[in-house]
């Protein structure tokens, strides 16, 4: 008789498997990863470069480097890149981060060799013309306006303001005119500095075999895009606004957003799995008590949830939503009787079980597959862990204790100590 | 090429198995044959807000979430216009809880009143954030009503009107249920590392004795011929003024689908389409413009948008835009451009076979249009589509008395 009301059997997840990449260096030393991809037609070819927004004098400039870099070469114009890229069927993506700037080529593996030479082009000579740039920094300012129209933007705006500081790069703030101050001068002399052999890393996924090895040799394995040093000012420690509650009213907004955190730790400390792993019982997962509490039992919002921002040089723990108008000052009681409940209550083991095992399935499906399992290596590589790390992780998530929990949670969730911002 | 096993329950259930060696992962994709289209007029809303309700407990499972994630899973849904699609994913040794908890939910929801207060309000607050606190949010809000003045496309999954989420009673959501979540009103797709045996065995164990339901879709009246241009002006808060102008076209099951979708790509696919080199780059008339469409299963739209930029007259914007539209129809595709396009789809498409989740959805929605093989057919329909096909269906279709144009200006 079959028994609708019992759950079959759980089995655990034993283990995860982890390939490690294979490792080559081209002749001039990029160090290369690279993940087969046996059965697949296509590759996503990474060229990570330490050239995001803390490496820039101003701001704004790191991330029109990179946006610019498909804008114009010496031989080639815009369109004409475009064209090549995209007669294809690949997509150049260029991606500007606060420690890294990538740029990606997903490809079909028939036509890679073809583009190669443009991709070579774009990397060693932009020529960051002025008319594209003219064009590039009006839409782009016109759409931060448009984005400052939203709740939860100027929420997570004036979080990193009040986090960072408005000069620090994390903060990424922008003043308008900010644009005026960007020239193509400006951003050669940011892409000679950093754009670089040296300053490279390439991780592969798909047809990582060797005639792809010589091809990104032959146009990235020279000698011809060295650079001398540069040596990068480092911003000063940042300094966390001393006024910590900051409300914004906006007229006629129908929901407020809502953004509540602290400075935290990056992947390198060695609190930081434990953490994570109290960041999902507390807002990581649709079953979190924010979830539960805020949504589920008080349908203040449609979605609420906490993790940690982590960059190279900082991080820091947050926790957002949107909600009624009306619903704000409830969510903040709810809020806060969520974080000193995980101070004061122990969790209960069926729950911190079943938190493992979500995290433990989670693992395995950032993990599946080469080309998901190289997004992790780049993560690896970005915070330099070595590469025991997610054996770690898997040893943290399934023995953590809930004292442990406990502890973290009393050492690090200091509600007191909180930035808490509300708009709308 | 996607490899595929197909069979069907004695009580209509369809399910499709796909085998994939290399993956950890099983994935199981449950589509419902219901949507927002098959909604009354005065209760709208009600196939999204019942998505929501699915996860309120089934008779003998309280809770749908805490389950699932115990064995390492995760799970989420979406509605449309035509479909309500159930996905979840789990490690393969825990794939029979897949099934028990999406059996019991498709034979009986819990409907707790307690589970309708709480998805109400947090639909409404959906509403709100998605619609009506966002610049530029209640667009949709606007054009379908405008372009659709008779079908059930005229209005949006998420309903209509607020009221009629607020105004929702247990009775209504009870008998949606009944008429609509039924085995033979579903699709269920499952792949990953395992064997056909264990899923035929899993299927009839789990969904076997689910009573087969005895109901007919409803047939929707068609939208009648529009025959004139329609146009909307409205003055909103945001800083910037849009145009969005929406074509009928056909549906997804049609033989003109391919050709119109290419014609989305001429127009605005890429940094070398036509829509952003001539009036984003060259002519600075918008800075952004999309083309795009709406894949109905039934007849749907075309959509040309964009924002304009500040100081262009919105005249001068939609010329620039009727410009490129008289190029599509009076001008043939070159060769290049159209092997360009043809490309791209065909990356999208070998990209698309690189997760399992993708290809579950993909099977359960190409069996919903007639046969899941028609998962491997989409590269040759592309490649069979000629130059002389799009210039013939933009002059079917893009013509003003075939367009409904929504001005969005901004309120100075």
């Amino acid at each position: 008789m079959l028994d609708r009301k019992k759950q079959p059997v759980v089995k655990e997840i034993d283990s995860i498997d982890f390939i490690l990449p294979e490792k080559s260096k081209l002749d001039n030393g990029i160090q290369v990863f690279s993940i087969p991809a046996d059965d697949q037609e296509v590759s996503v070819i990474k060229f990570a470069f330490s050239a995001g927004s803390w490496y820039q004098p101003i701001p704004l400039v790191a991330w029109f480097t990179s946006k610019m870099l498909r804008e114009g070469t010496k031989e080639l114009t815009s369109l004409q890149i475009a064209e090549l890229i995209e007669f294809y069927g690949a997509d150049l993506e260029l991606l500007c981060q606060p420690d890294n700037s990538d740029i990606t080529l997903y490809s079909l593996n028939k036509h890679l060799e073809k583009l190669f030479p443009v991709v070579e082009d774009m990397v060693k000579h932009p020529a960051f013309p002025e008319k594209e740039l003219s064009v590039l920094l009006q839409n782009n300012k016109q759409n931060l306006i448009i984005q400052r129209e939203k709740v939860k933007y100027v929420a997570r705006e004036t979080f990193n303001k009040l986090m960072f500081g408005t000069t620090h790069p994390y903060s990424n703030y922008i003043n308008i005119e900010d644009y005026e101050n960007i020239t193509p001068a400006v951003l050669s002399t940011f892409h000679k500095s950093f754009y670089t052999a040296d300053n490279c890393k390439i991780i592969v996924a798909g047809k990582t075999d060797k005639t792809l090895f010589c091809l990104l040799n032959k146009h990235f394995g020279q000698n011809d895009w060295k650079a001398e040093k540069i040596i990068v000012p480092h911003p000063e420690q940042f300094k966390m606004s001393d006024v910590l509650k900051h409300r914004i009213e906006k007229t006629d907004a129908v929901q407020s957003a809502i953004r509540i955190g602290k400075p935290m730790f990056n992947p390198t400390h060695p609190d930081y799995i434990g953490f994570k792993v109290l960041n999902t019982i507390f807002g990581g997962y649709f079953g979190s008590r924010l979830m539960q509490n805020i949504r589920e039992d008080k349908g203040y919002t449609y979605g609420i949830g906490s993790n940690v921002e982590t960059y190279l040089h900082a991080a820091y723990f947050y926790i957002a939503t949107e909600v009624g108008v009306n619903d704000r000052e409830k969510t903040l009681d709810e809020i806060y009787l969520e974080i000193n409940r995980l101070k004061t209550e122990t969790v209960p083991e069926d729950e911190l079980q079943l938190v493992k095992n979500y995290k433990m399935g989670s693992l395995l499906r950032s993990m599946d597959g080469p080309f998901a399992m190289a997004e992790q290596y780049c993560f690896m590589l970005e915070y330099g862990l070595d590469e025991n790390y997610f054996d770690r992780c898997v040893d943290v998530i399934k023995n953590i204790s809930a004292d442990e929990i406990t502890r973290l949670a009393q050492k690090y969730l200091d509600a007191d100590s909180m930035i808490e911002v509300i708009v709308g | 090429m996607i490899l595929f096993d197909k069979f069907e329950l004695e009580n209509g259930l369809k399910v499709i198995f796909h085998k994939d060696k290399t993956t950890p992962i099983v994935a199981v994709n449950i589509l419902y044959n219901v949507g927002a289209k098959d909604e009354a007029p005065d209760k709208t809303g009600f196939a999204h807000l019942f998505e929501h309700l699915m996860f309120g407990g089934s008779k003998h499972i309280p809770v749908y979430d805490e389950p699932l994630e115990r064995v390492g899973g995760e799970n989420n849904a979406f509605t449309t216009n035509d479909i309500t699609n159930y996905y979840l994913t789990l490690p393969k040794q825990n794939i029979e809880t897949a099934f028990w908890l999406e059996s019991d939910r498709m034979n009986e929801l819990a409907f707790s009143l307690k589970s309708l207060e709480v998805q109400r309000k947090v639909v409404i607050n959906e509403f709100k954030q998605s619609y009506l606190n966002q610049p530029y949010g209640d667009v949709w809000l606007l054009l379908r009503p405008l372009a659709y003045k008779v079908h059930p496309y005229q209005w949006n999954t998420i309903g209509k009107d607020i009221s009629h989420i607020k105004d929702a009673k247990i009775k209504d959501v009870k008998s949606f249920f009944k008429q609509f979540y039924c085995p033979n009103n579903a699709i269920m797709v499952v792949g990953g590392n395992i064997e056909l045996d264990d899923v035929k065995n899993l299927s009839e164990k789990w969904f076997g004795n689910i009573k087969k339901g005895d109901f007919v879709h409803p047939t929707l009246t068609p939208e009648p011929l529009q025959t004139e241009h329609r146009t909307l002006t409205v003055k909103r808060k945001v800083p910037f003024d849009a145009i969005y102008k929406v074509y009928h076209m056909c549906g997804r099951s049609e033989p003109n689908f391919h050709a119109t979708n290419l014609i989305t790509d001429v127009l605005s696919n890429g940094n070398s389409s036509r829509l952003f080199v001539r009036l984003v780059k060259e002519k600075k008339l918008f800075s952004s413009i999309d083309a795009y469409h709406f894949e109905h299963l039934e007849k749907g739209l075309l959509c040309i948008s964009g924002k304009l930029v500040k100081g262009v007259q919105m005249n001068e914007a939609e010329n620039a835009i009727q410009e490129e539209i008289e190029k599509m129809k009076n001008e043939t595709v070159g060769e290049n451009e159209l092997e360009k396009v043809k490309n791209k789809i065909e990356a999208e498409n070998a990209f698309s076979e690189i997760n399992i989740l993708h290809k579950a959805m993909n099977l359960a929605y190409s069996e919903l249009l007639g046969d899941a093989a028609l998962i491997n057919q989409e590269n040759e329909k592309y490649r069979n589509v000629k130059a002389e096909d799009i210039k013939r269906i933009s002059n079917k279709i893009l013509k003003d008395s075939n367009c409904s144009t929504l001005y969005y200006l901004s309120k100075k």
